[in-house]
């Protein structure tokens, strides 16, 4: 694999734990009886899933883009979503920071569509 | 990225084998060839352990595709093979799709991978030859035959390096450069252990660079397991009423399979190390060979995982019947 091929797996380490974390919101609030706010990260959770799909087909197939830039937002990102996580857990504002989470998404997937057009 | 067919890799493996009978009538220098058939031998293990993996990988999105068709997510139309170039019936595509399914990509990924493991085997064996531990014994390859099969061993190298993307030297050799033929042909025309020794450590940076790219295309393989665990355990904790005991299974594989990928990581970064110390080995009384010692290790470690992942797979289908 070429030079940043490290840099690129990392992306892809970093859109699966915002999966991971996202996956565990959307189980909590199927669970709480959430289903519209459930429902509503669910299509969003799909377009993230449909993305790290996109990017593993291209990291298959040698994909070149510069990547490290973009590992260091989503590893920002993934510590905010780690504190919406913990109030939702907590049952504090749980819709607001359901709403919160979906925007984080959906900013995740503006700045992942730098690196898949 | 297409990776032809291995053809000189099956021409490389019979030269070895010629070269193990025909007698040329000269000796060489006494290199004990413990070390060398040890490191090819471990090479073996890593071959079929990444290879089960890279398979587990194309089987798991097989399945997805299949799923995505079922669910109308993904046409059937989209399946047709296609004959990319009506000259050449020989090769299709998934053309009429708009995307080429993740699972095509990842059967070339699987066949790039096992090129890569196929010349660095090609490679280590081609060093037992050389150090008298081949059919043959003492029988040393003439320049001639050494000329051909260093052909091979880069057209193998070359075929990896394509396919995986990995740098390959100035002088555009994918394993060999010209400078470590010439060094190995030196060695088999004088028999001096310090031409083997100097051999070796001219491939050094080839074989560190396929080493790392190695474990590039393992953490790759591991983030498509973690992806898959994803898209798995949100139907099993969500179902009513609730039942931990398939989530467990899940979770029994998905941690069985990523100490696998960890283990097969380690023992590729273990090949830098025990190839170096194969130029030691070359020396009359060689001592420590510490790096060899680690690869065996981790070798026979890789070998316990996947021993275990086995029979985790075993139990979560047991479970699912």
């Amino acid at each position: 694999m070429d030079d940043t091929t490290e840099a690129k797996l990392a992306v892809l380490d970093a859109m699966n734990t915002s999966l991971g974390k996202i996956t565990n919101v959307q189980i909590r609030l199927t669970l709480a009886g959430e289903t519209d706010l459930a429902n509503q990260l669910d299509t969003h959770r799909q377009a993230l899933l449909a993305q790290i799909e996109k990017l593993q087909g291209q990291v298959a197939d040698q994909w070149t883009v510069k990547a490290a830039a973009l590992t260091e937002k989503l590893q920002a990102a993934n510590g905010d979503l780690q504190t919406r996580i913990q109030n939702i857990k907590n049952q504090v504002d749980v819709a607001n920071n359901a709403i919160q989470i979906i925007g984080q998404i959906d900013g995740a997937l503006k700045l992942l569509e730098t690196v898949v057009p | 990225m297409k990776v032809p067919l291995t053809k000189p890799q099956s021409r490389a493996l019979a030269l070895l084998l010629v070269l193990g009978v025909i007698v040329l009538g000269a000796g060489c220098a006494s290199v004990d060839t413990g070390p060398f058939t040890q490191f090819a031998s471990s090479l073996q293990s890593l071959r079929t352990g990444s290879d089960s993996q890279a398979g587990a990988a194309v089987t798991a999105s097989r399945q997805e595709l299949v799923e995505k068709v079922a669910t109308g997510e993904v046409s059937p139309g989209a399946l047709q093979l296609e004959v990319d170039n009506p000259s050449n019936p020989y090769v299709t595509s998934y053309g009429f799709a708009e995307k080429e399914p993740n699972f095509a990509k990842l059967i070339r990924f699987r066949q790039g991978l096992a090129a890569l493991n196929d010349a660095m085997i090609a490679y280590a064996q081609s060093l037992v030859v050389l150090s008298g531990g081949g059919q043959g014994g003492d029988i040393l390859p003439t320049s001639a035959q050494f000329d051909q099969m260093a052909q091979d061993l880069n057209a193998n190298a070359g075929t990896a390096a394509s396919a995986l993307g990995v740098n390959i030297g100035p002088d555009q050799q994918a394993l060999l450069s010209t400078v470590a033929v010439q060094l190995f042909k030196a060695y088999i025309e004088n028999k001096r252990r310090k031409d083997l020794a100097e051999a070796i450590g001219e491939v050094q940076p080839r074989i560190d660079e396929f080493s790392h790219a190695a474990q590039e295309a393992v953490h790759f393989l591991a983030t498509m397991v973690n992806t898959d665990y994803d898209k798995k355990v949100l139907p099993l904790a969500t179902v009513q009423p609730p039942n931990a005991t398939p989530i467990l299974n899940l979770n029994d594989t998905t941690q069985a399979t990523l100490a696998t990928l960890e283990a097969l990581s380690s023992s590729y970064g273990a090949v830098r190390d025990a190839h170096r110390d194969l130029k030691a080995a070359t020396a009359k009384k060689p001592s420590g060979l510490s790096g060899l010692i680690a690869l065996t290790n981790e070798a026979i470690r890789l070998q316990g995982f996947v021993n275990q992942l086995a029979k985790a797979n075993a139990t979560a289908a047991a479970a699912t019947q």
